[in-house]
């Protein structure tokens, strides 16, 4: 079965430790073709043959590579998996239409096996053929399994494998019923109930726009993170009780989430770890075949279930109970439109084809289970075949038993009806009240109009009859949507029982015109022209009957389409692509502030930055006809009351310049912030010697290395005036002789070396 | 008028890289989420044209 399901995971959002009450994330899954090629390539040389030379492919015997991918093209030429179909015999036709049935381009062995049995269908019978001619492969997990292929099958040899359809095959397969016939009445039946069917429509429009407002967050592996799903599994749009319940849907917002990215109404989103709406268009493309789609992506739901809703499938093991819905929709299919089967009576089939079918797990001992389990059999009927509208329900008379049959969406989805007739509407579903909200009928809608609705006004309660609001934020949201306001208006105006009160079409006009006053172009070409002049000719010729070029500055044109832009009545002087990281286009000049600019690689936002902090010079042009810019304190100050701060020109500098920022803007900017400290002044006492060497005997000797302060250059040495005293004794009694020059204060000149 | 807005927001200001004319600000395409969610913060229905 499908593996693109969103899982009922979460995580804790503060320190990340998975939440062991709900399952782990589907692994990524390959394009069908891909995962089939893959599978078959893992096959044994000499089963690859065998499923070769089956389909007529006699020289590849030799061949040690590609044999995968020529089975493959071979198996995709023009009718031939058609062909192979109408030469299977009846089992393997069931077989390879229940992967049509749910759409599916795998199924778990064990899980398929199940339904098999269910149907009163030989395992070996049907899958072996299919097998040997390729139409599906065997991928288990550990390819030593693989290895040891033989077309015995024995279930138990292959735990967690899947069997995967040719994908060029699911055009070909049609459903193929069982033989047996079932137990059915003719009797007369009353209370008979039929769910409208719009049930999971509405919640996945409650879901699309929840995560349309807010995407949902997973990690790298997949689970949702703890917000994100209390978000969901709080809402009670989307897990409060269903007004037309039989049987209750356990876990409610799993299964929803699963249903959504099954029929991708949210999806991942390439490059992110998040799950995002599909775009609204989804809902003009897909939503006359909704309930189809829906009720084929519920037959391979494999990590949810109708008793106790989703659980951590890879740490207990497959889930049996999915595996039951295909086959209680086969057996239904073999009615007659005017006959009913007992709940009780499709048990009873399932107990005799295959005991145990009712245990928790595919691969746990089913001796408890062999009385068989009607719960989970009208959970599958009863609750979800219900709700999607696939089940129709009445009382036996006179036995008061519930009986069941297919609907005629069941009839359809099955592939033994044609499509159901549209759902009867009128107009004026909708009450639009002063107060913004919005109460619709479910009698007037169908899947199209529950888009549209979830489009412009949020969902609030979802009961018999539904609860919107219309709010600035859900206007917004519709407009970015590209639903109109126009749009917006009229859908109201037309479906309203009465007129729509004036205070709500302003509003709506009200919240619309706001939109317009700040615009976002995501992307856009700047042309820059030489002189207002060029601009005003460009414009002369400029095509029109797309969207017209915006004129920014008397130099400047922006245009949304750049292939509107007649570039062959220009001449280009240059282009830049402003996603790209900014040029180092400037120059510090050896004053530390002063900017020269390259024209040659500037661009248009350069000036701009500059401005913020730096000032152009009066002087003009340098001598190479460089701009030259000037930062100054005034300068630094301005740029500073626009957010320019010393970690900003950091940053900024290395960009522009190529090189740190000066020590000289340093200086400006410890002025500004007031954090330099004060500069001192004092009048050093310099000693002198004759050459270097005498400072350095200076400067290693013990006695008068402690009296000596910083050395200034090879000859010259700062003494501090305490220690001035005591230098001149030390010196003195090494021998040296010590002459000072005059005048106050006064400074030593250079010993001389005694006796 | 709006532009000044804009840029006296402290936390937009950061995101704007330059101001090309009186209602055109440029950004940088790594600042779009920031610059979206500040402008909604701020009240106002941003219309995106991609």
């Amino acid at each position: 079965m499908s593996g693109d399901e969103v899982t009922a995971d979460s995580v804790s959002e503060s320190n990340g430790v998975e939440d062991p009450s709900v399952s782990s994330p589907p692994p990524q899954a390959l394009p069908p073709l891909v995962a089939y090629v893959e599978a078959l390539g893992k096959y044994p040389h000499a089963v690859a043959i065998i499923i070769a030379t089956s389909l007529g492919l006699n020289d590849v015997r030799r061949r040690k590579n590609g044999l995968a991918e020529t089975i493959s093209e071979a198996l995709a030429a023009p009718r031939a998996a058609e062909r192979l179909i109408l030469g299977l015999d009846h089992s393997s036709r069931l077989a390879i239409g229940i992967f049509a049935l749910a759409e599916a381009y795998e199924w778990s062995t064990h899980g398929l096996f199940l339904t098999l049995q269910c149907l009163d269908v030989d395992v070996r019978d049907a899958i072996v053929p299919l097998l040997e001619c390729g139409l599906i492969v065997l991928e288990t997990k550990d390819e030593a399994e693989v290895l040891a292929w033989n077309p015995k099958l024995d279930p138990a040899s292959w735990p967690r494998s899947v069997l995967r359809l040719f994908p060029g095959a699911m055009s070909s397969a049609r459903t193929t019923l069982p033989l047996s016939e079932i137990p059915n009445s003719t009797d007369t039946v009353r209370l008979v109930r039929e769910s409208d069917g719009l049930e999971p429509i509405l919640r996945l429009a409650v879901l699309w726009q929840r995560v349309s407002e807010a995407p949902l967050r997973q990690t790298q592996s997949g689970l949702l993170y703890k917000r994100d799903r209390d978000r969901i599994e709080e809402d009670p749009a989307l897990v409060g009780p269903i007004a037309d319940a039989i049987e209750p849907l356990p876990d409610p917002a799993a299964f929803w989430l699963a249903l959504g990215r099954s029929v991708g109404i949210i999806e991942a989103e390439t490059g992110t770890e998040r799950i995002i709406a599909a775009p609204a268009t989804y809902w003009e493309d897909n939503a006359f075949h909704l309930p189809q789609m829906v009720a084929s992506r519920w037959l391979s739901l494999t990590r949810w279930q109708e008793q106790g809703g989703a659980i951590a499938a890879e740490t207990v093991g497959e889930l049996a109970l999915p595996n039951i819905r295909a086959a209680c929709l086969l057996w239904l299919a073999k009615l007659e439109p005017d006959q009913w089967c007992g709940v009780e009576d499709l048990a009873a089939i399932f107990d005799r084809l295959a005991p145990g079918w009712a245990r928790p797990l595919l691969d746990s001992v089913a001796r408890d289970h062999l009385g068989g389990d009607l719960g989970g059999l009208e959970g599958i009927l009863l609750g979800t075949g219900y709700q999607l509208g696939l089940i129709r329900l009445a009382e036996e008379v006179p036995s008061t038993r519930r009986v069941v049959q297919l609907s005629l969406l069941g009839r359809y989805v099955v592939g033994i009806g044609p499509p159901p007739p549209p759902r009867p509407t009128f107009d004026h579903f909708l009450f639009v009240q002063p107060n913004f909200e919005i109460i619709a009928y479910r009698q007037g809608l169908n899947p199209r109009m529950l888009g549209e609705l979830g489009r412009f006004a949020r969902w609030g309660r979802i009961g018999a009859a539904l609860e919107l609001v219309l709010s600035p934020a859900s206007v917004y949201q519709s407009l970015e949507g590209g639903f109109s306001e126009p749009q917006l208006l009229e859908f109201l105006t037309k479906h309203s029982q009465r007129a729509l009160p004036p205070g709500v079409a302003e509003a709506v006009r009200t919240w619309s015109s706001r939109r317009e006053r700040v615009t976002y172009f995501a992307s856009a070409t700047l042309v820059e022209f030489a002189s207002p002049s060029d601009l005003e000719a460009a414009l002369v010729f400029w095509p029109t009957g797309r969207a017209d070029p915006v004129r920014i500055a008397d130099r400047l044109l922006l245009v949304e389409d750049e292939s509107a832009i007649p570039f062959t009545r220009l001449r280009l002087a240059g282009s830049r692509d402003y996603r790209r990281a900014p040029e180092a286009c400037l120059e510090v000049e050896a004053d530390g502030v002063s900017l020269a600019l390259d024209l040659g690689r500037s661009d248009l936002l350069v000036d701009a930055e500059l401005a913020r902090f730096a000032d152009e010079s009066r002087a003009g042009l340098r001598s190479d006809g460089r701009r030259r810019f000037v930062v100054t304190a005034a300068s630094l100050l301005r740029g500073s009351t626009r957010g320019v701060s010393a970690a900003t020109l950091s940053r900024w500098f290395p960009q522009r310049t190529g090189g740190p920022l000066p020590p000289a803007i340093r200086l400006l900017l410890a002025a500004a912030t007031g954090t330099a400290p004060p500069l001192g002044t004092s009048r050093p006492i310099v000693v002198r010697t004759a050459s270097a060497e005498w400072l350095d005997g200076l400067l290693q000797h013990p006695l008068t290395r402690p009296h000596l302060g910083d050395r200034l250059g090879p000859t010259a040495v700062i003494v501090p005036e305490e220690s001035l005293e005591t230098l001149r004794r030390v010196v003195e009694e090494l021998g040296l002789k010590w002459e000072s020059t005059e005048g106050p204060p006064t400074p030593l000149k250079r010993p001389t070396v005694g006796k | 008028m709006l532009a000044e807005e804009l840029l006296a927001r402290k936390n937009l200001s950061k995101l704007v890289a330059g101001r090309l004319s009186d209602t055109v600000l440029l950004v940088r395409s790594e600042e779009e989420d920031a610059l979206l969610d500040e402008l909604r913060r701020m009240g106002h229905t941003p219309r995106v044209v991609r």
